[in-house]
């Protein structure tokens, strides 16, 4: 019953969508939002109606990120007839350029067409003789998308994340629908650890393996948490998939649910992400309303149900036991493991804690195939990375890579080099917990194993260039700063070693320390990283080590020469 | 205890803290018995389950799973619907039942009309909650984690206070509590059993060396010839009377008829523990002599004919009995002040002096005692369930009785394996109603208790100026409805009458009481809730009061001057 | 008699062995390493365990070194297992735990020389074990604030450690939860909600958090400026308040008392204690006491010990405001008062009989006491007219 009513819905999209001539599609993401989307949105659309089209010859859709962000808002014009082409930086009158290149406006007598509209379309018709538009076309084929593999944001950019109709259409929840029907558990556990996926919230343990040990446990009650609290400076992978795809996070959330035998799950989403909170809930009362969420998911005898927590812009609440005491409604501080949550978590109940990324890629891997996953990357790490690119680069946004890939490659080719006359100086992965990279380990491909090798981390896919007018140091305190605020206090090393490596930094940068501080400072950090409960402390370092590894000399710049005794 | 066969907690406190399900009634234990109430919680985060059954909202509350609140007086009703579930749903241990008990047929008889719905319309309770509640403690039922015991049924264990003894009906109470423990198989074992949490320090070892009317040291009765003369020949003596005397209660209505006409009264306050304050002074003052030991000048020492001056528990030596039977020693901290003695010694010499007016041909030295381990020694010779202990072997952890050899272990656990009487008996009981209810007049029901920061009748604790000043005055809870009633405000005074007299203190509004019932505690001189308290009705045979219901009427004084 | 010892009542928990520094030690399986060390009398330094808690895991100085594992781990977390090798002592531990211990003194003034709890504080004994006089880091207090808003204890944050045990005492064992870790990083201190009054959070004042605080950090009201911990006796009794029995110990000076704790080898309440026991003690040195036998005045004129003719009021002694014990009474020596009222128990059972007298004991009196006064009631007086409070 349910199962024909949702074929039915997506045919209907299917077909309703096929209807038009072109459709035309304004990515409404925060970034695009905050450039100015809200009115190339507005206008888009009063243009489309000056024009008076045919039924079906045009629509307007609302849309998630299509990764330039730096040039946002995006818009993107899919024509039966024509090629697919992206704009960028669209403001009011180049949307009105848009559409008068590329809808055919209706021929109407004067009196039919309301006095508003009139100057409207006379502005259309003087729209259509400036030439600005060109410059603001994106190639598709430009190395910004062309480096670039899409399955965790393959949808992501086109469709409307508040209709689940758009979802269904684009073949949402089939992973799911073939999971309750073709599959146990078991074979979903199996299929996943085959696939190679990891862990996307940065500690990249097989998510198969975490499954499966959370499918042993026996007990009646069990947890699913998706953790969304994405909380590393300017990334926001996450955020996007919540926003713009809910539905394909909430899909990978029950198949995760089934596989471990969970009833119940939490969507972790910190306070700063009221649209992703808003998004994630509509879609779960849409799925809960369409009978895939709820009592017999799919008309199966499977139960699950979700609801949204909202945390409150901790940064530590990103490691999953503070999570789960947050959860609980108590301080989030993290505890020691084990037990791990998938023996004692939620309530003292197995829980598995899954990032946002890694419940994303879920649905992909169940239609197409573990093998056909596990083709896509490195030897140890398969599959895509999503990254927000940022710093000093011409291009910046949310770019989803094959695992493996180099850094030259994403810094020259999609990030277009460093704008200017600066030069490329290094690049910061997995944000205050990472390491920076230095231009001789540019060739270094992208993966768990090898970031790990140079001091630095995958984490969640915050990625910064830096360029040659950054002092590294200063660069180092600012992530130490992050950390000294973001530590939950509970064990030493991380409360007091932070604040201690950070006066450290400070007497450095303002020219009185020592030649020993530099010895001292390392210690510290090593110490930080040796003694701390949980991950934010044993990273904390990070930043500080790695770039007294490959920038000591800026270290020892800042260090006045001794007077000889 | 008639069921079991002795009167004490069957099981040991620390064994609280491993049960799987705690079913506590009638004990406001974070508040009366604080340190129990930390081992209750223990068991509750490792995942027990609590039940608590009191018509008080009392601060466990915040961590049971259950909590049934029956109107005061109706829990026996509980009780019995409870047992009643238990039989019908086979949740009865039928194996315990078989080899440890009698009389499970008498019982089921009687149960069988005591339906949880039946309860539900006396008590309030909604009948879901008895039959969960009945669910949970029979089967031991946890709310997560593992349990510490490897049985199929896991572990429950009951305790309650004054909230079910202080009743007309407080013996009824505590065998139908028994009962459900007998039934399920919940005694005999660690962290089961039914346990009587006892309120003051040596209340156990009061009881448990005689100082009751009936019974000799360690519960030899004194109507039994055997035991009686026994204990006489350790005292040198023929025979002791064998016709037991009055309780306090007693005392004070035969006082007031002349049969009674001196009272030497140890370190006890009736002015403001006794039930009936005002019956208790007219007594008091009949007498022809009064003799008060005690270590302030309390409210009973005012009608006193001789004040004698003791030393505080911080000022001596010697042993108490808590309420899992164990002997500890005690030891003196601080001389007593001034020329405070302690009490055995005052004691002793009032004992020796008494026999030279009295002319008795005892030897000179009868009542001398060089020190309080001799009285141990010859306490321990003449109590069975102490034999085998003395000073030595109680210093550190104590022992627990019955301990009667001097190389017996001691007994953590009573009732293992066989009960004190052989089986244990099912004693079927029928419910009775409070004594006094509810009328016209006096409308709302009065149930006395205590606070976390006060003791007893006040005397020590108000004296201490850390606990005095967290609960410096008396109050009275009263509900919102009922505080409505009379357009009554938070903080403002409040007057409180019953049959017997009146009290004003100032009112809190809160919902720890339901409506219909108020709450006073005893400590409060000011206003002294045993002024309200009824003397009528005992408990036939524990003959306990029923401090814990009475039938009382609010007065807003501010509203009569409107 | 029917009874077991508990020991051999409770259920066999499966053993398991494991090796510390080399010696073989059998434990339950559900224990950790650092308890069971401990048990076995191997001492690992750590600050915020405390055997009546769950872990935390936050001080950082139990750490060990496992056998196939490449960093040290703390020992209070850490499971025992099958086969576990463990080392407890090395010059790595040695230098990672001074290092910890050194971030510790970093944030903890160093004022030892006049503060109380010298002698008991357990950052103290560490740091003189690892030989840490001084941080190597820049010394760094994160917060002074100086809480003295209630009568039982004092919250000194400059002392503070941040072990959280007070906060687990408060959580898991009092049930209350009335203080708990506020703000964030370098900022992170205990507070109640919103940092109120302790009297207007869920407080209990039972002060078992002062009495798990390993440093001067929670310290009781009654012992400020009375004498250093080296300078007290510790005198162990049973309280005198409920039937629970607690073992408590209190802390002398000469002959006063400056404060109160849980003998923690009490068999019934460990380290635990309510507030009553705790600090309901001072009223032993109210000037209220009764220090001498007294007569009433009617009585004592009777007897010619006054010239003062006088009646007992008919007023109650419950009356608001209670009469002043000089005006009823006066005072005697012991042999008059003993020698009184011997002859008036005397004489009524002679004018009467024996059950015309009654004897009421005392359930806050002791064993023996109360053996001897109902021997007196039945044995020298000749009833069983004995009874005491025990229902009341």
């Amino acid at each position: 019953m349910t199962l024909e009513k949702l074929e039915r819905m997506a045919q209907r999209e299917r077909q309703r969508q096929e209807k038009f001539e072109r459709r035309i599609f304004c990515c409404i993401s925060t970034a695009c939002l905050s450039a100015g989307a809200g009115q190339t949105i507005n206008a888009l659309q009063e243009a489309v109606d000056a024009c008076h089209c045919k039924e079906n010859d045009v629509e307007v859709v609302q849309t998630g990120c299509m990764g330039l962000c730096s040039r946002g808002p995006l818009v993107r014009v899919e024509d039966k007839s024509a090629e697919t082409l992206i704009y960028a930086d669209v403001d009011v009158d180049l949307s009105q350029q848009i559409i008068s290149k590329h809808v055919p406006m209706r021929k109407l007598t004067d009196e039919s067409i309301p006095e508003e509209m009139q100057e409207l379309r006379e502005n259309l018709k003087k729209a259509r003789r400036r030439k600005r538009l060109e410059k603001h076309i994106l190639g598709m084929d430009s190395p910004f998308f062309a480096k670039q593999e899409k399955i965790v944001l393959r949808n992501v950019g086109h469709l409307d994340p508040e209709k689940i109709e758009d979802y269904l259409a684009h073949g949402g929840y089939s992973a799911l629908r073939h999971v309750l029907q073709n599959m146990t558990a078991e074979e979903v556990c199996d299929e996943i650890l085959r696939s190679g996926l990891r862990g996307r919230g940065g500690g990249g343990y097989p998510t198969g393996l975490k499954w499966k040990s959370m499918h042993q446990e026996e007990s009646e009650t069990k947890f699913v948490v998706v953790n969304g609290d994405e909380g590393d400076p300017g990334a926001y992978m996450d955020r996007t998939m919540m926003e713009d795809n809910p539905h394909q996070v909430l899909e990978g959330m029950i198949i995760a649910a089934y596989a471990v035998g969970a009833s119940y799950g939490y969507f972790y989403i910190r306070g700063e992400y009221p649209i992703a909170v808003d998004r994630i809930r509509r879609a779960i009362r849409t799925a809960h309303r369409n009978g895939i969420l709820g009592k017999n998911v799919l008309g199966t005898d499977f139960n699950f149900d979700a609801a949204v927590r909202i945390g409150a812009g901790a940064f530590v609440c990103g490691e999953e036991t503070a999570l789960i005491h947050s959860v609980e409604g108590k301080r989030g501080m993290p505890r020691m493991r084990p037990p791990y949550p998938s023996t004692s978590g939620l309530w003292g109940k197995p829980t598995i804690v899954n990032n946002v990324e890694t419940m994303a890629n879920v649905p992909p891997i169940i239609n197409r195939g573990a093998d056909w996953y596990a083709n896509i990357g490195t030897e140890q790490s398969k599959g895509t990375k999503v990254f927000a690119l940022a710093g000093q680069l011409t291009n910046t946004g949310l770019i989803e890579v094959p695992m493996g890939i180099s850094l030259r490659e994403i810094v020259y080719d999609i990030g277009d080099d460093v704008p200017g006359d600066a030069e490329f100086k290094a690049a910061q992965t997995g944000g205050p917990s990472g390491g920076c990279i230095p231009h001789e380990h540019l060739d270094t491909p992208v993966d768990y194993e090898n970031l790990s090798k140079l001091g630095s981390i995958m984490g969640s896919g915050g990625l910064v260039i830096i360029d040659s007018t950054t002092s590294m140091p200063e660069f180092a305190r600012f992530f130490m700063d992050f950390c000294v605020d973001e530590s939950c206090g509970k064990c030493v090393p991380c409360r007091v070693g932070t604040i201690q490596i950070r006066i450290l930094l400070d007497k450095i940068i303002a020219g009185s320390g020592e030649p020993e501080d530099l010895n001292k400072l390392e210690d510290l950090c090593h110490i930080v990283k040796d003694t701390s409960l949980c991950g934010l402390g044993q990273s904390a370092p990070n930043p500080v080590l790695s770039t007294l590894k490959f920038f000591l000399d800026e270290y020892i710049a800042l260090i006045p020469a001794q007077e000889p005794a | 205890m008639q069921a079991f066969g002795s009167g004490a907690m069957t099981n040991s406190i620390r064994g609280i803290r491993d049960a799987d399900c705690i079913l506590i009634t009638g004990s406001n234990t974070a508040e009366a018995h604080p340190v129990i109430g930390y081992e209750v919680i223990r068991a509750t985060k490792k995942g027990a389950h609590l039940i608590i059954i009191d018509p008080r909202r009392v601060p466990l509350v915040d961590h049971a799973t259950l909590f049934l609140q029956p109107q005061p007086g109706t829990d026996i009703y509980v009780f019995l619907a409870m047992m009643h579930t238990i039989v019908k749903e086979g949740w009865a241990d039928q194996v315990f039942i078989e080899e440890r008990t009698e009389g499970f047929e008498d019982l089921a008889k009687v149960l069988d009309t005591y339906t949880p719905e039946r309860a539900a319309l006396i008590s309030g309770v909604p009948s879901e909650q008895i039959v969960e509640a009945a669910r949970l403690y029979a089967l031991g039922v946890r709310s997560k984690g593992d349990s510490v015991y490897d049985d199929e049924r896991g572990h429950s264990t009951i305790l309650y206070a004054m909230g079910i003894t202080q009743r007309s009906n407080g013996t009824d109470n505590v065998i139908s509590l028994a009962n459900l423990s007998m039934l399920c198989g919940q005694i005999g074992k660690p962290s089961t059993g039914v346990n009587p949490l006892r309120g003051q320090s040596n209340v156990q070892g009061a009881c448990d060396v005689g100082c009751l009317v009936n019974v000799l040291p360690g519960y030899q009765r004194v109507n039994l010839d055997e035991p009686r003369r026994s204990v006489a020949k350790f005292w040198g003596l023929e025979d002791l009377p064998d016709k037991p005397g009055l309780t306090i209660v007693e005392a004070t209505h035969a006082a007031l008829e002349g049969d009674v006409r001196a009272m030497y009264i140890m370190g006890e306050n009736p002015m403001m523990s006794d039930p009936n304050t005002q019956h208790v002074e007219r007594s008091l003052r009949s007498l022809d002599f009064l003799v008060v030991q005690e270590i302030f000048p309390s409210d009973t020492a005012f009608l006193a004919h001789v004040i004698l001056p003791a030393a505080s528990s911080l000022e001596k030596e010697g042993t108490f009995t808590n309420t899992e039977r164990r002997i500890q020693r005690l030891h003196a901290v601080l001389p007593a002040p001034g020329e405070a003695w302690p009490d055995w010694r005052i004691t002793a010499e009032i004992a020796s002096r008494f026999d030279q007016e009295r002319e008795t041909n005892r030897e000179p030295g009868y009542w001398h005692f060089d020190s309080v381990a001799d009285i141990f020694d010859e306490l321990a010779l003449v109590t069975p369930i102490y034999r085998g202990m003395n000073y030595a072997r109680l210093e550190g952890q104590g022992l627990q009785w019955p301990c009667p050899e001097e190389d017996h272990p001691g007994t953590p656990i009573l009732h293992v394996g066989r009960f004190s009487r052989g089986r244990g008996k099912f004693n079927p009981i029928e419910a009775r109603d409070p004594a006094e209810q509810p009328d016209e007049e006096y409308p709302l029901i009065l149930t006395t208790g205590r606070v976390l920061y006060h003791y007893h009748t006040g005397t020590m604790t108000r004296r201490s100026e850390p606990l005095h000043w967290r609960e410096p005055h008396g109050f009275v809870e009263i509900n919102p409805n009922d505080a409505e009633a009379i357009d009554l405000e938070d903080g403002f005074a409040v007057a409180i009458h019953s049959r017997r007299g009146q009290v004003r203190t100032r009112a809190r509004i809160t919902e720890r009481v339901p409506p219909g019932t108020v709450f006073l505690a005893f400590h409060w001189r000011e206003a002294p809730a045993n002024v309200l308290t009824q003397d009528h009705t005992l408990d036939p045979v524990a003959k306990i009061p029923e401090y814990k219901v009475c039938a009382v009427r609010l007065e807003n004084p501010r509203q009569n001057k409107k | 008699m029917s009874g077991v010892s508990f020991n051999e009542a409770i259920l066999e928990l499966p053993m398991v062995t494991l090796t510390i520094d080399g010696k073989k030690i059998e434990a339950p399986a559900n224990t950790h390493v650092l308890q069971v060390a401990l048990k076995n009398g191997i001492e690992i330094p750590h600050l915020c365990y405390h055997p009546e808690l769950s872990v935390s895991g936050g001080c950082r100085l139990c750490i060990v070194e496992v056998e196939g594992y490449s960093q040290p781990v703390p020992s209070c977390g850490l499971a025992c297992t099958d086969g576990l090798v463990i080392t407890t002592q090395g010059e790595r531990l040695y230098e990672l735990r001074k290092n910890v211990l050194d971030l510790f003194i970093s944030d903890h003034p160093l004022d030892c020389v006049i503060c109380e709890k010298a002698g008991a504080c357990l950052l103290q004994e560490y740091a003189y074990e690892y030989g840490i006089k001084e941080t190597t880091y820049t010394p760094t207090i994160s917060s002074t604030l100086y809480q003295d808003d209630n009568p039982f204890f004092i919250r000194d944050h400059q002392y503070c450690i941040l072990c959280g045990r007070c906060v687990r005492m408060c959580d898991e064992i009092v049930g209350v939860h009335a203080i708990d870790f506020a703000k964030r990083g370098f900022e992170t201190n205990i507070a109640t909600p919103y940092d109120g009054p302790m009297i207007e959070s869920t407080c209990v004042f039972c002060g078992n958090c002062v009495q798990v605080c390993p440093t001067a950090a929670l310290m009781p009201v009654s012992r400020k400026d009375k004498g250093r911990e080296w300078e007290l006796d510790h005198k162990t009794t049973i309280c005198g308040y409920c039937g629970v029995g607690c073992q408590l110990e209190y802390a002398l000076k000469g002959d006063e008392i400056l404060y109160a704790q849980a003998s923690p080898d009490g068999p019934v309440n460990g380290e635990l204690l309510c507030t009553k026991g705790r600090y309901g003690w001072d009223f032993v040195l109210s000037p209220e006491r009764l220090t001498r036998p007294l007569i009433r005045r009617d009585l004592a004129y009777e007897l010619g010990l006054t010239s003062e003719p006088w009646e007992q009021p008919d007023t109650s002694p419950l009356a608001d405001r209670q009469p002043k014990i000089e005006d009823y009474f006066i005072p005697v020596d012991w042999e008059m008062a003993l020698d009184l009222v011997a002859s008036r128990l005397a004489a009524t059972v002679n004018e009467h009989d024996p059950d015309s007298v009654v004897g009421l004991a005392s359930a806050r009196c002791t064993n023996e006491e109360n053996y001897l006064f109902q021997k007196f009631i039945r044995a020298g007086i000749g009833t069983n007219n004995v009874d005491h409070c025990a229902r009341l």
